[in-house]
């Protein structure tokens, strides 16, 4: 592209930097659909399990849930990708202190409780598990790497926060509106 | 934009620059305009002015993995990622592969590098500072290393020079140790910030809060327009290429700025491996090149050589030239190679505020404040020479704080702002110390078949010693702010974490003394001029980057007096 060309265009851009029509970043989306590529990293009950406490932490409300934002799907990929062996190994073997836990706790799988007790256990482990424990641990790495992939996935980033992809001005006090949502790049 | 990358066949130019980094820019813009033909030579692949910025605008959910590093990618920037700042999926073809582009380190030593045309003007992190008078006195003064060749008012006129150019937005301050340049105007402090400030500079009244002098276009000149460059849109993405050149790289100014003479020539994919030395005439009379696509070699004559490869890269070239005259690299003072300086970080201090829940900001603000030196200026340090300054910010706490609880409730509070959040990170001088060195290894070859680097190097007692102070420094100031729930931090520090290379070719008063005289030329070759990093004497505590455009600009401003004059 020719320069002036480039700046032109981007000189446009600036003027829609900041109302952003949804219709623009829902194009953007479509590539993806909102959802990650398949990964292979989990078996079927880890999978499950992943994705059910993934929805535990971010439940649907007025905003997307953790489901509908790929969250799971996300997770899956970047822990194939991006983590290293031995983390890797300790994640799986959290899943399972989970499913452990949840047994000890209420008798039951953790899929067989409602989604109200899920999130429900989830909070009285975090409370109660002395933070050593390598299930406390383990909840700390999986709540990171969920906020993570959820902040940073479409949906989540739209429609749960406010991204904003070119401000064009900065402000350092500026008064907090009801109903503003959080910024995220 | 596109540069000539024909090579004329004679191979005839005035002047060989290389390296297209923050000092290859400037050399070759200043060369180019004052009328001589320039050849630039960089080691790696081009990247062209936003249409290369292939991340500038990708959204996060765009990126493979949501702009996490890969496991592959460590596999072959191992050494890249280390510093924890820099490899993420928009910036690692930013950084060298380090399979490809080894050095030895003795000691851990970070080495980041960005092998392409503007190198590490790209991701640099565009905090801008004069160094100061006392700066330029202190080695003199407190008796260690040598002397600086030159004072700050010799460097003052040149650093008013660059700034203009390349645009530095800064608050003028009148502090005697921090020079105000000639500034766009300054990004404004947050809300906490300004508190901060107030209650700083009440507690002691010659401690200051202000606004960080950074690289970013405010309120552009005519000329900065003329080049393409617009204002800051406050997307702090910069380290991706800035699509509006709103930063100072060498691709938004001063390679534009050259290329426009008509004097330009780039070269891309040249590993400049030496000089060529004539020890009969006493200069080099070219450079020696491996292609880095056909590991051919071959030699290209200049009149003038201006050596901008970075600290270390600019320091193998001199060591790996051959002369009868001098061994082991063109210098006889033992100094070529010595004094390895970066600034030492992973000091501070952060504390949150319960002020402010009815504010927040808007856009990101690519800067944060800045704390000038006070250690050892107005007050004593405790057991140390020379000092520190601090960079942070003070903005509302997100996403990423610690939130307790699974479901509706974590989500709500997820979803909402944090209170206040402020961090400060000490940056401390390094000395120069004679011990601290890089060399030639002896056997081990890169793929070029050319000297790999080996760094020994390491930050000692009075870095150590001043360490401690930077950090209760830094708590004792927020705890005057009003902040709560204060952490401090002093993790063990190396060298190149603050990716500052300095010295190793330092100016001098005397050839006994250094391998540069006042003008960054070599001693042993007065046609080769030197001013990157490795030229500095001492480090100062402020970012380096606007001394080297500095030094720059004078020198190639001398080399066309000299030549002019006949004299070289």
């Amino acid at each position: 592209m020719d320069r002036r060309q480039a700046v032109k265009t981007l000189g446009a851009m600036i003027g829609v930097g900041l109302f952003v029509p949804e219709s623009l970043l829902a194009r953007a989306g479509d590539v993806l659909e909102g959802d990650a590529p398949k990964a292979t990293f989990f078996n079927k009950q880890q999978r499950k399990l992943n994705a059910l406490m993934a929805e535990a932490l971010i439940p649907k409300t007025d905003t997307p849930g953790a489901k509908d934002a790929g969250v799971p799907g996300w997770m899956e990929l970047l822990l194939q990708d991006c983590y290293d062996k031995k983390q890797q190994d300790d994640y799986l073997q959290g899943l399972a202190l989970v499913e452990e836990e949840c047994m000890k706790r209420t008798g039951k799988n953790f899929g067989k409780l409602s989604s109200a007790m899920q999130s429900g256990v989830l909070s009285t482990m975090e409370t109660e598990l002395a933070p050593d424990a390598p299930l406390a641990g383990f909840l700390q790495v999986f709540k990171s790497l969920a906020k993570y992939t959820y902040v940073h996935s479409e949906k989540g980033a739209v429609q749960a926060f406010a991204y904003l992809p070119v401000p064009g001005k900065w402000d350092g006090d500026m008064p907090l509106e009801k109903g503003q949502k959080v910024w995220v790049s | 934009m596109s540069f000539n990358i024909n090579i004329p066949p004679d191979n005839q130019y005035d002047a060989i620059v290389v390296g297209s980094g923050i000092s290859g820019g400037w050399a070759a813009k200043e060369l180019c305009e004052k009328g001589l033909k320039v050849l630039v030579l960089e080691r790696g692949r081009q990247i062209r002015h936003v249409t290369d910025y292939t991340t500038a605008n990708t959204a996060p959910w765009e990126f493979k993995h949501l702009n996490r590093s890969t496991r592959e990618m460590r596999e072959r920037q191992f050494k890249q990622l280390r510093t924890g700042y820099t490899v993420r999926e928009e910036t690692s073809h930013l950084f060298v592969d380090d399979i490809d582009h080894p050095y030895e380190e003795i000691k851990r030593f970070d080495w980041m590098r960005g092998y392409h045309t503007g190198g590490r003007s790209i991701t640099w992190g565009k905090q801008s500072y004069r160094l100061s008078p006392m700066d330029f006195t202190a080695n003199e003064r407190d008796g260690i290393a040598t002397p600086w060749p030159i004072s700050y008012e010799e460097l003052a006129p040149w650093y008013s020079y660059v700034e203009r150019f390349a645009g530095i937005s800064g608050s003028k301050e009148n502090l005697p140790n921090l020079p105000d340049g000639e500034f766009q105007p300054p990004m404004e402090l947050t809300c906490v910030e300004k508190d901060v400030k107030s209650a700083i500079e009440q507690k002691w009244s010659s401690r200051k809060l202000i606004i960080g002098r950074a690289a970013h276009l405010t309120e552009p000149t005519e000329e900065q327009t003329e080049l393409g460059r617009a204002s800051c849109q406050y997307r702090n993405l910069c380290s991706r290429g800035c699509p509006y050149g709103a930063y100072f790289s060498s691709q938004a100014a001063t390679l534009p700025a050259a290329a426009r003479t008509g004097n330009l020539t780039i070269r891309n994919h040249a590993i400049v491996s030496s000089l060529v030395y004539d020890d009969a005439k006493g200069r080099a009379t070219g450079v020696r090149l491996v292609d880095e696509l056909t590991g051919k070699s071959e030699e290209i004559s200049a009149r003038i050589i201006f050596l901008c490869a970075s600290a270390l890269g600019s320091t193998g070239i001199i060591m790996n030239t051959e002369s009868k005259r001098y061994t082991g690299g063109l210098d006889e003072s033992d100094s070529l190679g010595r004094y390895l300086m970066d600034h030492h970080l992973n000091v501070g201090a952060s504390g949150t505020f319960e002020t402010h829940r009815d504010k927040i900001t808007f856009g990101r603000r690519p800067n944060g404040f800045y704390i000038p030196r006070y250690r050892n200026v107005t007050e004593p340090g405790a057991g140390y020479i020379r000092g520190y300054g601090y960079q942070g910010g003070g903005m509302r706490q997100g996403w990423s704080r610690n939130i307790p609880g699974w479901g509706t409730d974590f989500k709500k509070q997820f979803t909402s702002f944090g209170p206040w959040g402020m961090s400060m990170t000490g940056f401390g001088e390094c000395l120069p110390y004679y011990e601290n060195q890089v060399y030639l290894s002896k056997d081990k070859k890169d793929k070029w078949g050319l000297p790999v680097l080996v760094v020994d190097a390491m930050f000692r007692d009075n870095e150590r010693i001043m360490r401690k102070q930077m950090m209760t420094d830094a708590a004792e100031m927020l705890e005057a702010a009003g902040a709560k729930d204060i952490n401090t931090r002093n993790d063990e520090p190396w060298i190149g974490l603050g990716i500052h290379e300095m010295g190793t070719a330092r100016m001098g008063t005397s050839v006994k003394n250094s391998v540069l005289n006042k003008y960054n030329q070599l001693w042993a070759a007065p046609n080769v001029f030197c001013t990157d990093g490795a030229a500095m004497t001492s480090a100062g505590c402020q970012n380096p980057s606007l001394t080297y455009m500095a030094l720059t600009a004078r020198a190639a401003d001398f080399a066309l007096s000299e030549i002019k004059k006949g004299n070289l």
